[in-house]
């Protein structure tokens, strides 16, 4: 089950708050959590037992903990459970494929794996891991006390609003709103901005956009051109998907009576990648600098171990958005230019040039590298890339070129851009909400869901990670 | 109250605040509340409740049942939504009169021209034999449906073999995708390409002739055919062939049987053709459900031929006959009345007129890979006896969606 998508916005949400508040406030997590289930059991049933079975295994970890009994041991079951559950699911076909890649070229094809199985990757198993280690590791360095109440901790981990696509929550974030929280119209009417605002985003810009992308990424060739159109797209397409996911979930957790914190701060208007990472998914970026980028020195090692810090942060977050090459490369370029930029000194390296140009040339690094993220692997991605400097055109792709400039796409596109940078952001448009205002959310959220109904399934991208 | 995010706190005066709250939350609400009033049945529910009470069995079937009702579930509700059906015309209209864009099945051409988005991925996609491609589709796909077996070759060298053990020679037929025959309506750039260029195809093609033949199997691909005609060889707003198209492709294909020199036991009978109209709507201008109010793309008339006996009798498919056509909606069309483009005057019709002889029909639409050869398969080994020849006509775009699954023919007779 996706938001955008007609069984959520007029069956599962409806039910799922009039249920909500028709019980008493003692009642509303384990409300919250059982819809949270179901939530997660559409797309795959037996999926829900993985789901509570790390939850069980937090809990029980972080009442260990909290009690100091084996508190070591209780942390490393924590984080060995979550890390094996993420590493089996998700990189298990990866590493059996990389070994048969590895001794097949190595001409040893007799000792290759040649599995039948292939593992199904849990919806949001990267998100509910990450977030349910940050609650024990935060009780083990004394930064939050363990709860009690087995129902309330089942409701941080399965929140349906934000549970398979962040923000990742960290569980001082929210800990004292499932105890106590307060529901309000006011709370409930941000909720629906944002709502409306994120469906918008999500089904008027991100899907038009990623259909751009798609006859450009899918086609077997295309003109230069078209190459830098279709990959410029995809991060108009990846940027509103995720952010529209996030304003969403944000908008959805307020009409629960929970505050979300923010997720994207206009990344794309960055001086600088990093810059970049300080706005683009910030949920993430935070996990990553408290549970690894710091415990693994910092930069208060020294120069070099800070660089490899930085290295190993990247890469494995490459790797956490997906277990193929191209997204270790899309990780490491980034980690390369991030060690550039302190190697030169952000001041320096862009000192004189102007606010326009260091906001253009991040932003192609940006595209350059979602090419990768995008691609269906390392071949493909550089195939792309040749097409981008005018390599291997086939006489089939002026088809594509008649389809991706018709006004939908392209008026879609150019208002994708203007959004980006010229629009407020949904958190400041929102902090003030007029008359007119209101108006205008729910006139944008009545257009997207009358694109939704004409559009066909429309996931969200990181809903694979 | 403790220390909250920003997104806690919001200026708005409490009437806005509650007016707006209201105006969504009971918009969404209202949505399933007018569905649902008036019909005392449980609608799509019903499926999925019964599914659910009678799950059983091994914990990997249960999840597979549970999942594929639940997309069931989903898409009834989708298709029996009434905002749905009365949004959808006036979103798609103003989306392909004025976007230029279609929706996820059809691509919006020029002059009033539509195209199948299957056949426009088939020729603008990466080559379909290639190793990276074949193991996407394999892995692609929702995870409770068996995964398809995307490579063509093992199942119509399966086939080849299997008829060739009963002695009957195979001749495979892919027939091109609208886009290039007629680029040119898709894309104004291509209208000043020469006669001799060749034709756009996906790049595997040539190399799925070569190896196909490379084993003994004929393989005749119409695309040159096609291309010479001086009429239309496709419908604007259907997916098929034009009529000149299907009678072209049927005398070529004659010619080619009869280069075979086969040890027909029958003679040849002499059928007669009769001229007829016919006005349809097309399936690809169908498949936009545009309002009344709006016709973007009014029904086509096409000049049919009849194919009829001595006595005038329509022609139909002879399960006697020495040739045997399996195929898809490129065979039906024109053939059976359910397409809407009239009978007696499809492929089958038309090379029986060319042959001389009776032509023995199995056609499964939208199934050109595998449906037709299980519906041969099912009808028992005896539909082959006296077969001379099986051809077997497929639409390239088959090539890139369907699922070639080999199918057992059963024992050989002797």
């Amino acid at each position: 089950m996706v938001f955008s998508s007609h069984l959520f916005c007029f069956y599962f949400l409806p039910l799922a708050l009039a249920v909500y508040y028709a019980l008493p406030m003692r009642g509303r997590n384990l409300a919250l959590t059982v819809l949270s289930y179901v939530f997660y059991g559409w797309a795959h049933p037996a999926f829900v037992f993985l789901m509570l079975y790390s939850t069980l295994v937090d809990y029980f970890c972080g009442l260990a903990i909290a009690r100091r009994r084996g508190q070591r041991t209780a942390l490393a079951v924590s984080i060995v459970t979550n890390l094996s559950l993420l590493g089996f699911f998700k990189y298990f076909n990866f590493g059996a494929d990389s070994y048969d890649a590895l001794v097949e070229a190595l001409g040893w094809g007799h000792l290759g794996l040649d599995l039948a199985i292939r593992v199904t990757l849990p919806l949001g198993i990267s998100f509910y891991t990450f977030q349910s280690m940050s609650y024990t590791i935060d009780v083990y360095r004394g930064r939050t006390p363990a709860l009690a109440n087995p129902i309330d901790f089942a409701c941080f981990v399965a929140m349906f609003p934000q549970l398979v696509a962040g923000p990742i929550l960290r569980f001082n974030e929210i800990s004292e709103q499932l105890l106590e929280r307060r529901h309000s119209f006011e709370k409930a009417a941000r909720g629906c901005a944002f709502f409306a605002l994120g469906m918008a985003k999500k089904v008027l810009l991100a899907n038009p956009c990623g259909k751009i992308a798609d006859f450009c990424f899918d086609a077997g060739s295309a003109a230069a051109l078209d190459a830098w159109y279709g990959a410029t797209a995809y991060a108009f397409q990846i940027y509103f998907d995720f952010s529209g996911y996030s304003d969403m979930a944000i908008g959805l957790a307020l009409l629960f009576g929970f505050a979300l914190p923010k997720n994207f701060d206009s990344p794309y208007r960055s001086q600088s990648i990093t810059e970049f990472w300080r706005r683009w998914h910030m949920s993430l970026s935070r996990w990553l600098r408290d549970y690894l980028y710091i415990p693994l020195g910092g930069n208060r090692l020294g120069t070099r171990r800070t660089y490899v810090n930085l290295a190993a942060v990247m890469l494995l977050g490459g790797l956490w958005h997906g277990a193929a090459w191209n997204f270790v490369v899309w990780g490491g370029l980034h980690g390369l230019v991030l060690a550039l930029e302190r190697a030169g000194g952000k001041e320096k390296v862009y000192a004189y040039w102007p606010r326009l140009l260091r906001v253009a040339w991040t932003f192609l690094i940006v595209v350059l590298s979602w090419v990768f993220f995008r691609s269906a692997d390392l071949t493909d991605a550089l195939r792309y890339l040749g097409h981008m400097v005018g390599q291997g055109t086939q006489p089939a792709a002026g088809l594509v070129s008649e389809l991706i400039y018709r006004p939908y796409y392209l008026g879609t596109f150019a208002a994708a851009g203007l959004v980006v940078w010229a629009a407020p952001q949904t958190w400041d448009w929102t902090r003030r909400l007029t008359a007119p205002k209101a108006l205008v959310s729910v006139v944008l959220l009545g257009l997207a869901l009358l694109a939704m109904e004409t559009q066909g399934y429309n996931p969200f991208i990181y809903f694979i990670f | 109250m403790p220390d909250l995010p920003e997104s806690a706190r919001t200026d708005v005066a409490p009437l806005v605040a509650r007016l707006f709250t209201a105006a969504c939350l009971l918009g969404l609400a209202a949505v399933p509340l007018v569905q649902h009033l008036a019909p005392v049945d449980a609608g799509p529910f019903s499926p999925f409740f019964s599914e659910l009470t009678a799950l059983g069995g091994p914990i990997v079937e249960q999840n597979r049942r549970l999942q594929a009702a639940m997309q069931d579930l989903e898409t009834a509700l989708e298709d029996e939504s009434w905002l749905m059906e009365r949004a959808l015309p006036a979103v798609q209209w103003l989306l392909a009169g004025w976007g230029g864009a279609g929706n996820e099945e059809t691509y919006v051409g020029r002059q009033g021209w539509l195209f199948y988005r299957p056949g426009f991925d088939y020729l603008t996609g990466p080559p379909f034999l290639s190793a990276a491609v074949l193991e996407r589709r394999r892995q692609a796909g929702e995870s409770w449906r068996e995964p398809v077996e995307p490579d063509p070759r093992g199942a119509i060298l399966d086939f080849h073999r299997q008829l060739r053990q009963r002695g009957i020679p195979l001749l495979v037929m892919p027939v091109p995708t609208k886009a290039t025959i007629h680029p040119e309506a898709l894309a104004p750039s291509y209208a000043d390409r020469r006669d001799d260029e060749p034709a756009l195809q996906n790049p595997s093609l040539a190399r799925l002739r070569a190896e196909l033949e490379a084993d003994g199997i004929r393989v005749f691909d119409p695309t040159g055919t096609l291309s010479r005609l001086q009429s239309s060889a496709f419908l604007r707003t259907d997916s098929h062939w034009s009529p000149q198209g299907v009678d072209a492709v049927a005398r070529e294909l004659a010619g080619r049987v009869r280069l075979l020199e086969l040890p027909f036991a029958a003679g040849e009978t002499a059928w007669q053709r009769r001229p007829a109209s016919h006005e349809g709507v097309g399936d690809l201008a169908k498949t936009l459900r545009l309002p009344r109010w709006g016709e973007l793309y009014p029904p086509e008339t096409v000049d049919l031929e009849r194919v009829a006996d001595a006595r005038g009798r329509a022609l139909k498919s002879d399960e006697d006959a020495e040739v045997l056509l399996i195929g898809d909606s490129f065979t039906n069309v024109y053939s059976v009345p359910e397409l809407g483009w009239g009978h007696a005057a499809g492929l089958a019709e038309q090379l029986a007129y060319h042959l001389s002889r009776g032509v023995d029909r199995i056609a499964v639409n939208n199934e050109g890979a595998t449906g037709g050869r299980r519906r041969l398969a099912a009808a028992g080994a005896g539909r082959l006896d006296g077969k001379k020849l099986v051809i077997w006509q497929f639409a390239v775009r088959e090539l890139v969606t369907g699922d070639w699954q080999p199918v057992s023919l059963g024992a050989v007779r002797e």
